[in-house]
């Protein structure tokens, strides 16, 4: 009796401590409800967009802070629903998993609710297209970095896994004293073959490939520049790097920050299995500009951006970019003779960087701006796509905005392609994907899922820079890497 | 002080009787071999000599923090407002959830706790001088725990070992001259001697104790729990364990202590090194700090040390004449430590915000050589008082290149921000924040972020720093105004700042600063 009694006071207690958490936890329902005749505002703008079926929730709420709690449910057109209630809507996973994989190739239709100063309002209904192609990668790979002038502060590699909302750092600055960490890159999204570039101090160039690493000189006297922009050949024993003088200026006024320009840049081929760096002066010509290289699917062709130098800072916006390819012998590691010019920059009147291929070979994905190739600090910059195989152009008008869009990559299936866009400030450059289909057409863009998303967003003060798939995760021992950076250990290229 | 005084030796004289009492019943329940009773006998001699009523304590303690403020208050307050915009206290969750995940985080949410009220520099002041008198007093209690020999030396201690309690908080004032001693080390050895003050009694329960505090500590406050087992080995040597015992434990805590940085050091991204010395102790990361790693060594072999020297000081006379010895050398000594470029800044820095334009011009000509960013913000006082035009500013500006003024204050954004130039304004404070040592975000050039953007018509991004802005508690009335103008932009025009640097920017030439 009195050990009842006892347990009777330790539930009565327990409840009266979880019951006030209880009640505080839980959201107000809709109720009284006025119908409104526009779809909601929300943030994310999720409405209308195309999603691959792996793709983590897409956690939203309403633009507008006076809105207190928002409910929602999702059906899907092969069946199924979730719902969610709170101060955002918070999908649970694998709920979530369950709806889209019911409807892969199907619709899902969201209604909204919102509570604004104690009233309701149901939204007409918007609808989420579940792609029939899947996206066929584990996550992306990317840089965080504030958009800074000349320093800056913590930064990093991350990776994520597109199908939750787990993030972690591959390599972060904090590892080593001073350093930067640039332009990770890996090949057709297989991250056992990588490579990204250190600045700083302990300058180097880091591989991994085949099972070891390595760290190459910073510099190369005969480059007489830094090994910059990557791109692996697809066999694996190649990357094609630009070697690039790179200079900044700043505007005092006119409303523009920053412009990115290259005293000098070429192009050449890095050979990692003899450690040999293959000139030509094809790619790398005295009076002209080669920079962003690119090889295509199969291995034959290189793709890079050419344009006459100019004098700075007075003709700073007169530098504009042609798209070129080049034969290359990946047997011999002979560059070809003769350069195609696939888009030229007069006829344009543009000038085009950041040649993409698609892995399927169909297309390539580059930006076009007014002038220059870094595009991120060029509002104006837009994403287009060439047809290789009639070499037809058009712009992405899907995906473009009124700001910039720019350093692109495709998934190892060529149905999907990512983007980093500064359409939501201007200056905080974020992450987009989008689908694409075999004539071209793109999908509305949507933004990198986020739990939370807008305080998330709201209170990150880093850009995303240098995105791409990645086919699975990353495994980089970061405190090893870090003591390999400290250290003197280089690797000279010949 | 008189009644206060009064009431103290009441009951100082209350508790004698009671100990005399109380002592004799000890003695009677006790087994004493000789040897106890003539130490008991030597101490009690060396006791009457040795004793002071506590009120002189409190006295000198309350002496100390007034000094000590007014130090700060009066004499460098632009130290304290210097400090606070090199950081960012936001108030919410996911804030806190950030700084706990690396070693040392509580101590640093604590230190950025309190250097948000740095943006007031007499509440500012206030907090520091309350966490040095917070040093002192339990530096204190740890002297008088190695003093006591007998329970009612415990209960009515000796205040013989107090004005050594001073020196630790003395050596943190004067290393507090250098900015790059941050306000966390500060923090993590307060609580550090606090854990020490909690040491319980006995061998057993002790090294439980310090077995327990060290990872847990050491994860909260960094390495600073170093001195806890120092002082610990000290402890239970003078409260009876053999002095083998003691450090065998002493040194198995220390490797225990060693093996959760190193341990740390697999799972954070920081080199060893920086694990080792503290990941925001110092903000001169390539460098071993050296000051900072004598002081711990110091202050936790300083209860020992003082409870030793301590035999020998006796009366009201020794007691204050070593207060006074102490106070006198730090008022020679502790100003040196604030005669440094950085702190020459943050005055120019705190002048240029106060309008005082004569000041600065007057602080100008007692140095010998100005530096860029000296010789620029008097320029720009001269400007304002009419004795030179704007374009002479631009040229005193333009003679250097723009990484001498690399600041660590916002100093020269600030200059660019009053004649209207808010392109070089903006990039300055984006620098400058960009520049903080340990990637600290700052408040003051989040506002000044904001503002350029506002004149230049970038609202979504001035709406991005005052949404963070509104999570503070000094910016946050400020962000609310300024929200208004963001959200309403019509309304810059007519705004009377706002409204003539915009004036100003649009009618700037455009051209390329390097």
């Amino acid at each position: 009796m009195k050990s009842l009694h006892i347990a009777h006071l330790h539930a009565l207690s327990l409840l009266a401590v979880m019951l006030p958490v209880l009640l505080l936890s839980c959201s107000s329902r809709p109720k009284n409800v006025t119908l409104a005749n526009t779809q909601p505002d929300i943030y994310p703008d999720y409405i209308g967009v195309t999603v691959p079926v792996e793709i983590a929730p897409l956690c939203f709420t309403f633009k507008d802070d006076a809105f207190t709690t928002i409910d929602v449910e999702v059906r899907g057109t092969r069946g199924q629903s979730i719902h969610a209630n709170g101060r955002y809507a918070d999908f649970d996973i694998d709920e979530w998993h369950q709806l889209l994989k019911q409807n892969q190739g199907g619709i899902l239709t969201f209604t909204v609710y919102g509570e604004k100063d104690g009233k309701w309002t149901q939204f007409k209904d918007f609808s989420v297209f579940v792609s029939a192609f899947p996206l066929g990668q584990w996550g992306i790979t990317y840089r965080r970095i504030a958009p800074s002038y000349e320093l800056y502060s913590n930064m990093g590699i991350y990776q994520r896994d597109l199908s939750s909302f787990d993030e972690s750092a591959i390599l972060e600055n904090t590892q080593s004293t001073g350093m930067c960490i640039n332009c990770h890159t890996s090949n057709r999204t297989n991250p056992d073959q990588f490579v990204f570039h250190i600045r700083g101090e302990h300058g180097a160039t880091y591989i991994h490939r085949n099972g070891s690493d390595e760290l190459l000189q910073a510099k190369n006297e005969t480059l007489g520049g830094s090994m910059v922009y990557p791109c692996w050949h697809p066999r694996g024993r190649y990357c094609a790097f630009s070697t690039n003088k790179t200079s900044q200026m700043f505007h005092a006024a006119n409303n523009k920050r920053i412009e990115v320009y290259d005293a000098s840049s070429d192009v050449f081929v890095y050979d990692a299995q003899t450690h040999r760096v293959l000139n030509d002066t094809l790619i790398m010509k005295k009076y002209w500009a080669e920079n962003c290289p690119a090889f295509s699917p199969d291995g034959r062709w290189l793709y890079f951006i050419t344009a006459r130098r100019q004098v700075y800072p007075t003709h700073y916006d007169k530098e504009r970019y042609n798209l070129c390819r080049v034969s290359f012998d990946e047997k011999t590691g002979k560059i070809g003779t003769q350069v195609d010019t696939l888009l030229c920059a007069d006829a344009e009147g543009k000038s085009i960087s950041w040649p993409q291929p698609s892995y399927d070979g169909k297309f390539l994905m580059y930006t076009k701006a007014d002038y220059g190739y870094f595009t991120v600090w060029h509002p104006e910059s837009d994403l287009w796509l060439l047809d290789l195989t009639t070499g037809e152009t058009h712009p992405l008008n899907e995906v473009n905005s009124d700001r910039a869009e720019s350093l692109h990559r495709w998934s190892l299936n060529s149905r999907w392609f990512l983007f980093t866009s500064r359409r939501e400030n201007g200056l905080y450059t974020r992450l987009y994907f989008a689908s694409i289909d075999e004539k071209g057409k793109s999908t509305k863009p949507f933004l990198l899922p986020q739990r939370d998303p807008k305080n998330y967003y709201r209170r990150l003060l880093h850009s995303y820079n240098t995105p791409d798939f990645a086919s699975r995760p990353v495994n980089l021992n970061a405190r090893e890497v870090g003591r390999l950076i400290d250290s003197d250990k280089r690797v000279t290229t010949k | 002080m008189t009644s206060f005084t009064a009431l103290s030796s009441l009951k100082y004289f209350h508790a004698r009787y009671r100990s005399f009492s109380v002592r004799n019943h000890y003695l009677c329940r006790e087994k004493r071999n000789a040897e106890s009773v003539i130490k008991l006998h030597s101490m009690k001699k060396s006791r009457a000599r040795t004793s002071h009523p506590l009120a002189h304590c409190y006295l000198a303690a309350f002496v100390f923090a007034l000094l000590v403020y007014g130090f700060w208050s009066l004499l460098y307050p632009f130290v304290i407002t210097g400090r606070e915009q090199f950081s960012i206290f936001l108030w919410n969750s996911e804030f806190f959830q950030q700084y706990i995940i690396v070693p040392g985080g509580l101590a640093k949410y604590a230190g950025d706790f309190i250097v948000q009220f740095f943006y007031r520099y007499s509440l500012g002041a206030l907090l520091l001088t309350l966490l040095l008198v917070a040093v002192q007093w339990t530096t204190w209690l740890l002297i008088r725990r190695l003093s006591a020999v007998s329970p009612e030396d415990r209960r009515t201690p000796s205040a013989a070992g107090f004005p050594f309690s001073f020196i630790p908080s003395l050596l943190l004032l004067f290393m507090l001259g250098n900015p790059l001693v941050s306000i966390t080390f500060v923090t993590a050895v307060a609580m550090t001697l606090l854990l020490m003050v909690m040491l319980p009694r006995g061998f057993v329960r002790g090294v439980i104790y310090v077995a327990v505090a060290v990872p847990l500590g050491y994860w909260l406050l960094g390495p600073a729990v170093v001195m806890l087992p120092v002082y610990a080995a000290f402890v239970w040597i003078h409260e009876g364990t053999t002095a083998r015992r003691s450090l065998i434990a002493a040194v198995l805590l220390l490797i225990l202590l060693f093996f959760c940085m190193f341990l740390s050091s697999w799972i954070t991204p920081y080199p060893t090194h920086r694990i080792f010395f503290g990941i925001d102790y110092h903000w001169d990361f390539a460098s071993v700090p050296y000051g900072l790693l004598f002081w711990m060594l110091f202050t936790a072999l300083l209860p020992f040390m003082a409870a030793k020297v301590s035999k020998y000081l006796s009366g009201l006379k020794m007691f204050w004449a070593v207060v006074c010895a102490e106070i006198l050398l730090g008022v020679l000594l502790v100003p040196r430590g604030y005669q440094n470029d950085a702190t020459r800044e943050m005055e120019y820095d705190m002048l240029l915000g106060m309008n005082r334009w004569s000041d600065i011009i007057q602080r100008s000509q007692k140095q010998l050589t100005l530096s860029p960013i000296s010789s620029t913000v008097t320029s720009l006082a001269q400007k304002q008082l009419g004795q030179i035009p704007t374009q002479q500013l631009m040229k005193e500006f333009s003679k250097h290149r723009l990484d001498h003024y690399r600041s660590t204050t916002l100093v020269i954004s600030e200059v660019m921000f009053r004649i209207g130039m808010a392109n070089i304004s903006q990039r300055m404070a984006f620098e400058m924040m960009e520049h903080i040592p340990n990637y600290n975000k700052s408040a003051r050039a989040l506002k000044r972020l904001a503002e350029t953007n506002i004149i230049i018509g970038e609202y979504d991004v001035a709406l991005k720093y005052i949404s963070l802005l509104d999570e503070t508690l000094f910016y946050r009335n400020w962000a609310k105004m300024l929200r208004q103008l963001a959200e309403h932009p019509e309304e810059v025009e007519s705004h009377p700042l706002y409204g003539n640097l915009r004036k100003m920017y649009q009618q700037t030439e455009d051209y390329f600063f390097i």
